[in-house]
């Protein structure tokens, strides 16, 4: 496996195949300019034409200014290539002189060409010097001209811009256009080839944590991006394994806790009464709801809702309230119940029932004795819970719903798991848990279920 | 009265026969489901407790397979699961009640007691909440051992709650014993009916109290003692 750089972020695959393209470019590049320098050196006549013709182009450039003063630029004294002498002659039809230029003993004789013509290159050497003459008919504002023209000079590097300008027409200026394509050509294709792989990332950012069961959808445009989407999958399915399997853990322990809870429990009931058993009760009691509550937890996470499942709000408060009331009135509490007015809610009626259930003993054991407890249901998809105690502080309500964690700390029941559970059910079917102050003292504590499928505003 | 004990866990099996014993339960304990079909083949009972979590099967299994066989033996089912939903199933497969671990003593006898009473059960014709007392059959109230008259319609309230007493009994279900063949019942004459017998058991100290739970119905229940452990509803 290959990682980025060790600092900063990755280049992007563009760059990347744009440096490698760019490479193949260059070594393109030198291999073409051997090439080229190596066709040259071996054939010298092309250079030669090259050269008069360069001489010719240019001297061709001055025809207008020469023909209206009849004296040759200054500029145009020097000869192209450095290291040369260099003479010229410029006929205009009919044989006429328009511009003539003599270098020391290197003349030109002044023999019209033929008026057919066009192009005539002649080299002339002894040992490493050469003499080229040659003749280029050239047309300048319809009006043709024969530019003849004698350069002498030893060596090889008069030539040596004339082949720079040959590498510059053949070479680069080509090689540019084809890198300018190459780069065309790798961004359209990285874009087309990375397309399935931003559709499967923007899927992977998708997936909702809460939702272990999700798999992504493979791309059938590419057998790479496919092994991709297969390999994220399996990934998933691990870790969908070892979340059911810690999820379980905290369920199956609290399982396994029972019977030996319940050993415990029919132990101490064979005591004799004392002040030590009656703590003892107290203890086993605490003890057995915190079990209740690790695997109501457990539950809560691991339910998933048959979206078919209908729920009677009304029924399960009645049957909450009816089940409660005893350890209410051992509490020195009063429940009522209070039907407003609901509909069937798409739920899970069990889960729904211990969301409420949790509530209402969370009422009962953190407000005095004596206060009453409200439970109504309706008007609408919701659950309400009211008591006459302190309350929970606005800027604890986020707290609460964390496992684990409660209010007062120095009362020694509760795990503090109630409010958790609650939240957990609430969320698996789509509602919310509001906290809230009553008119009058004490918390209310809302659970709003979705009407018709409807999001619940926050 | 025999009750036949399927439970696994030794410690747990012997404590819960040493309680029913002191109770008046006759048990027969069995560790493996098998050895509990064995015996139910060929003897009577008249309660079985079972826990589910058997080492050689499922317990549901074994009501489902009793009630196959047309036998209508009261079924209490123990079980550690408490799974969304495992109830429904416990109930489903025909067991009469379920009782979830860990529980006390008294919890489980009353459980056992209130199947017991059920009818087509051989039962017991008392009902008994502290010093208050109820004959089913002479429809006899006594407090303190002490005869009282109680009128009909009281009578038959005091009945449906002594039943379940600890319980909340629902209004509906107390308007349908009590008004059952009278065509109009007035909203309010449940709650004078409770009012009166709740005067009544005052007066005659009994030592319960007659709870109203506001919206659903009324609960009998023993008057409160200083430092009562509290036992949380059944779940």
């Amino acid at each position: 496996m290959t990682h980025g750089p060790a600092s900063g972020t990755p280049r992007t695959l563009f760059f990347r195949l744009s440096v490698r393209l760019a490479l193949v470019g260059l070594v393109f590049l030198v291999v073409e300019l051997a090439a080229v320098v190596w066709m040259y050196v071996r054939n010298s006549n092309e250079l030669d034409q090259l050269l008069v013709t360069a001489e010719a182009d240019r001297i061709a450039g001055d025809i207008p200014q020469m023909q209206a003063n009849g004296a040759v630029p200054e500029a145009l004294r020097q000869p192209t290539a450095a290291g040369t002498r260099r003479a010229f002659l410029i006929h205009e039809r009919g044989g006429g002189v328009i511009a003539r230029l003599n270098d020391g003993d290197l003349k030109i004789a002044d023999e019209p060409p033929a008026s057919f013509l066009v192009i005539r290159t002649q080299r002339e050497s002894w040992g490493d010097r050469f003499l080229l003459s040659g003749t280029r008919r050239v047309a300048v504002g319809q009006h043709p001209f024969w530019i003849t023209v004698a350069i002498s000079g030893h060596g090889f590097q008069p030539f040596v811009p004339v082949i720079f300008n040959e590498i510059r027409f053949h070479v680069i200026f080509p090689l540019l256009l084809l890198s300018l394509m190459f780069l065309l050509f790798n961004f359209s294709v990285v874009r087309s080839t990375l397309r399935p792989l931003q559709r499967t990332i923007t899927a992977i950012n998708a997936i909702d944590p809460a939702q272990v069961e999700t798999r992504i959808k493979a791309e059938a445009s590419s057998r790479e991006v496919a092994a991709l989407v297969s390999a994220v999958n399996a990934m998933l399915e691990r870790i969908e394994r070892s979340v059911r399997a810690l999820k379980d853990f905290a369920g199956d322990a609290a399982h396994e806790l029972r019977t030996p809870l319940a050993v415990m429990m029919l132990s101490i009931g064979k005591l004799p009464d004392s002040p030590e058993k009656a703590k003892l009760e107290v203890d086993a009691q605490r003890m057995k709801r915190l079990v209740n509550q690790m695997l109501d937890m457990s539950h809560a996470t691991a339910l998933e809702l048959d979206p078919d499942r209908r729920a009677d709000l009304a029924a399960i408060a009645r049957e909450v309230v009816t089940e409660l009331t005893p350890l209410a009135v051992v509490r020195g509490h009063s429940i009522s119940f209070m039907d407003q007015g609901t509909a069937a809610v798409h739920g899970h009626g069990e889960a729904i029932g211990r969301a409420l259930r949790n509530l209402v003993e969370n009422a009962l054991t953190h407000t005095p004795a004596g206060t009453p407890v409200e439970v109504t249901v309706g008007p609408g998809p919701q659950l309400d819970v009211r008591d006459h105690g302190p309350g929970i502080p606005e800027d604890r309500r986020t707290e609460v719903l964390q496992r684990f964690r409660r209010l007062d700390r120095s009362r020694p029941d509760g795990a503090g798991l109630g409010l958790a559970i609650v939240s957990t059910i609430m969320t698996l079917h789509g509602g919310v848990m509001r906290i809230e102050d009553a008119h009058g003292g004490g918390a209310r504590i809302r659970l709003v279920f979705r009407e018709g499928g409807a999001a619940i505003p926050t | 009265m025999r009750v036949l004990l399927a439970e696994d866990n030794p410690r747990l099996a012997s404590l819960i026969a040493e309680g029913l014993e002191a109770e008046g339960f006759v048990l027969e304990r069995f560790g493996s489901l098998s050895a509990a079909r064995e015996s139910v083949a060929v003897d009577r009972y008249d309660l079985f407790l079972i826990d589910l979590g058997m080492p050689d099967g499922d317990g549901i299994d074994f009501v489902r397979a009793v009630r196959r066989a047309g036998n209508t033996t009261p079924i209490l089912v123990i079980t550690a699961r408490n799974g969304l939903g495992d109830r429904v199933g416990g109930l489903d497969s025909g067991a009469d009640d379920y009782l979830v671990k860990p529980f006390d003593m008294p919890e489980l006898a009353a459980r056992c007691r209130a199947l017991l009473r059920r009818p087509g059960a051989c039962l017991g014709t008392t009902l008994n909440v502290e010093n208050l007392d109820f004959d089913t059959i002479a429809r006899e109230v006594r407090i303190s051992g002490q005869v009282i008259h109680v009128p009909p319609r009281e009578c038959d309230l005091l009945e449906r709650l002594m039943r379940r007493a600890g319980h909340v009994v629902s209004k509906a279900s107390l308007e349908d014993t009590m008004y059952a063949l009278s065509s109009e019942v007035s909203p309010n004459a449940l709650e004078a009916v409770v009012s009166r017998l709740r005067r009544r058991l005052v007066a005659e100290k009994a030592r319960v109290v007659l709870h109203t739970a506001h919206g659903i119905g009324y609960m009998l229940a023993p008057a409160a003692q200083a430092g009562q452990v509290e036992r949380g509803a059944p779940r």
